[in-house]
């Protein structure tokens, strides 16, 4: 190098400088060709934007195929606890009707009289006054006045109106 | 060259572009447009079927919560035999699990002259009880157990009755198409079987998903007192045997409500297995079943000649033993005079003689439309299928004659039924107020409960009226000292003996004894009608249905909770 080019070398690193002190590296276009233009850096980004696209894809499959099989799962508990349901459901009736028909009335009627019991007479019977005690359901009292029917005419109405609206004070 | 390549680039570009946009305007179309539902419908035909969901059947209780009828499950064992692969294996099993003979299973398990057209399910029995379908099932479900590929066992909700016979008429059954008939299962079944709802039943686990829940069907809590039913089916089985009667009916009302307490017949059938019971016991004689009511019908008459003022209790009659209405003789039951008589002493004798001298004198008009009031002829809409009109002739029918008057005055040539003679008549007991006969006490569903309010059907007589002839009518039974009477109770009522009507006449050795009547008179909590058809030991109502009438209060009074008229004087007195 001659002390020429080293001065011309020396200048344009100075106006390089000069320039390079009053703008932000990423505006400089020299440095940020320099660094887009470098090979390994395009590999680098492209593996990497692969990897992550990846990666997302990967997760997004076994979110969904977890998700799947824990629908899939509690489809078939739903199908098992319904067919259960219905068992019960059934078992329940069963039960019911056993319950029902072992409290019939032949049935505890013949129990009560193998343990000696007989129906009661009315001569047996004692009333006391008993502080409290409602006694036997009271039969409701029936309605004393009747809701009469409506027969009423245009004609009759027309009558009881015009009696009714021509009445002093009425 | 260039400029070209980018050209066609561009062309190919815009086609792409336009048949993309087109897939995605399809795309939408079916994803959001009116085929929606056809390919939901198909994919659900591919992954599920589609299934009605029934909901259980109300139940039916009493007064009291006592169940009359719930639900049940037995089995319906049925085959596929393009299924069947060891049909002797599958026969034997039916054979010894169902009791039927094994030639007779072979030959419906026998596949080997089945062609395209042979059925592709067989029934092979249809109920058959929980304990023997679960048994089918525990021998399918074995692994070393015999072969029964191509076997059924299917569960079917059945409805069970745990009283029996008992109330049979009056509840009614369920068939096998889930529908009601007879009695309150027919009237309400509507409330009782709820409403059916379609579902899908998915076969493929990840689309399983609830179903829309069926509307359940309503519990009925009916006015029938258990209780009280088995005492009337009791006093009435004995009653009907005692007197040597062909059937008879009993019920039991709340005379100031119109509730009935209890609706006996006899015989009845078992609702549990209705398939096997005669059809003519489905029906419920108590509503449907006319009758002519006989003397019972001599209240209604002299609720009317006292309300129309033509008579007092006080007025007397000379009775001759014999009048003449409308060309036609009309003579008293025992066909004797019986002399002066006032009015009590025309019901304690019942007397034809002085019903008919009623009945023409207040005319055909003012008798037939106290008999109208009284509802008699008519309905009474008791919630019950099949209630009969009964029927009454009116002047200007083609069917009534002149004499009709006189004979309808003491319950001949009209026809009535049980529920209608006793609603009647329960106006007389209840100050003249007629009720509206119901057996539903309240509705419960859901969502709320509904009470049935008690309703007056009308006001015929008076509350003097009524009360004076339930005086009449207690002297009545006193001076003649009814076997219906029970010592300690003053109750008022009144015997019938009616002739059958035949073709041609009356049948003169067959009758329909029958007796009505109500307690405590002052302050009436039931009345009771009983009714026994053709009793064989005696042919009067006063020697069959009077005491079967006293014999069912004893057991009434005590069920009830009524005590005897002087100690509730007593007890009221010193409150």
């Amino acid at each position: 190098m001659t002390h020429k080019n080293l001065k011309g070398a020396k200048k344009a690193m100075r106006t390089f400088f000069q320039s390079a002190s009053s703008r932000p590296i990423a505006q400089i276009p020299e440095i940020s060709r320099a660094f887009r233009q470098a090979p390994w850096r395009v590999q680098t980004q492209a593996i990497t934007t692969l990897a992550v696209l990846a990666v997302v894809m990967v997760a997004l499959g076994g979110m969904y195929l977890t998700e799947a099989s824990k629908a899939a799962t509690a489809g078939r508990d739903v199908q098992a606890l319904q067919i259960q349901k219905s068992q019960l459901t059934l078992e329940v009736d069963r039960l019911e009707a056993q319950i029902a028909e072992a409290n019939s009335l032949p049935r505890l009627e013949a129990r009560a009289r193998e343990l000696g019991y007989v129906p009661a007479q009315p001569a047996q019977m004692e009333f006391l006054v008993v502080k409290g005690y409602p006694g036997a359901p009271t039969v409701a009292a029936a309605p004393t006045t009747e809701v009469p029917n409506y027969d009423e005419t245009l004609g009759t109405w027309l009558a009881r109106w015009l009696s009714t609206a021509f009445q002093p004070g009425g | 060259m260039v400029e070209a390549i980018r050209g066609r680039l561009r062309f190919m570009l815009g086609i792409f572009g336009v048949l993309i946009g087109l897939i995605v305007i399809r795309l939408v179309s079916l994803q959001f447009g009116s085929s929606v539902i056809f390919f939901e419908e198909q994919y659900q035909q591919a992954t599920g079927y589609r299934v009605e969901i029934t909901p259980p059947r109300g139940r039916i209780l009493d007064r009291h919560g006592e169940l009359l009828a719930t639900n049940d499950v037995q089995y319906a064992i049925g085959l596929s035999p393009d299924f069947i692969t060891d049909s002797e294996d599958l026969a034997r099993t039916l054979a010894a699990v169902l009791t039927r003979p094994y030639d007779e299973m072979l030959v419906l398990t026998d596949t080997t002259n089945r062609t395209e057209d042979s059925p592709k399910y067989i029934l092979v029995q249809r109920p058959v009880p929980a304990d023997i379908g679960e048994k089918l099932l525990a021998l399918k479900s074995e692994e070393n157990g015999p072969d029964l590929r191509g076997l059924l066992v299917e569960p079917i909700q059945t409805r069970a009755y745990p009283g029996g016979k008992s109330a049979a008429q009056l509840l009614g059954f369920v068939g096998y198409d889930n529908k009601g008939y007879y009695g309150v299962e027919e009237f309400y079944d509507d409330l009782l079987a709820g409403h059916s709802v379609v579902g899908i039943k998915q076969v493929v686990p990840f689309d399983v998903a609830l179903n829309p829940a069926p509307d359940h069907g309503a519990d009925l809590y009916l006015t029938i007192d258990r209780d009280i039913q088995f005492v009337a089916e009791q006093v009435l089985a004995s009653a009907v045997q005692t007197y040597g009667a062909e059937s008879g009916t009993i019920i039991v009302m709340e005379p100031k409500t119109g509730r009935i307490l209890s609706m006996a017949n006899y015989p009845s059938f078992d609702p549990n297995n209705f398939l096997n019971e005669p059809e003519a016991l489905r029906n419920n004689p108590a509503v449907g079943a006319q009758f002519e009511p006989g003397s019972g019908f001599k209240i209604l008459t002299m609720a009317a000649a006292l309300q129309s003022g033509i008579i007092t209790p006080q007025s007397t009659y000379l009775d001759t033993g014999y009048i003449e209405v409308g060309g036609v003789g009309i003579t008293n039951w025992n066909q004797s005079a019986w002399g002066p008589q006032d009015m009590t002493g025309l019901l304690q004798h019942s007397l034809n003689v002085g019903s008919a001298w009623l009945s023409t004198k207040m005319g055909p008009g003012t008798f037939y439309d106290y008999m109208e009031a009284f509802g008699v002829g008519q309905p009474t809409n008791i919630d019950l299928s099949g209630e009969a009109a009964g029927h009454l002739k009116r002047p200007g029918d083609s069917d009534w004659y002149e004499s009709d008057l006189g004979t309808n005055s003491f319950g001949q040539g009209v026809a009535t039924t049980p529920v209608q003679l006793i609603t009647a008549i329960a106006a007389v007991a209840n100050g003249g107020a007629m009720m509206q006969p119901h057996v539903l006490e309240r509705v419960v569903d859901e969502e709320a409960t509904h009470i049935t309010q008690p309703q007056v059907l009308g006001r015929p007589i008076s509350t003097d009226v009524a009360n004076q002839l339930a005086v009449m009518l207690a002297a009545s039974l006193e001076l003649e000292a009814s076997k219906a009477l029970v010592p300690g109770y003053r109750m008022a009522g009144k015997t019938g003996t009616a002739e059958i009507p035949i073709p041609g006449g009356y049948d003169r050795e067959k009758t329909i004894a029958s007796f009505v009547g109500w307690g405590p008179i002052d302050d009436p909590k039931f009345i009771v009608l009983v009714k026994l058809d053709k009793p064989g030991a005696s042919r009067w109502g006063a020697n069959t249905a009077a005491p079967a009438f006293g014999e069912l209060v004893k057991r009434l009074v005590v069920l009830m909770e009524i005590p005897p008229d002087e100690v509730r004087h007593q007890l009221a007195a010193g409150q």
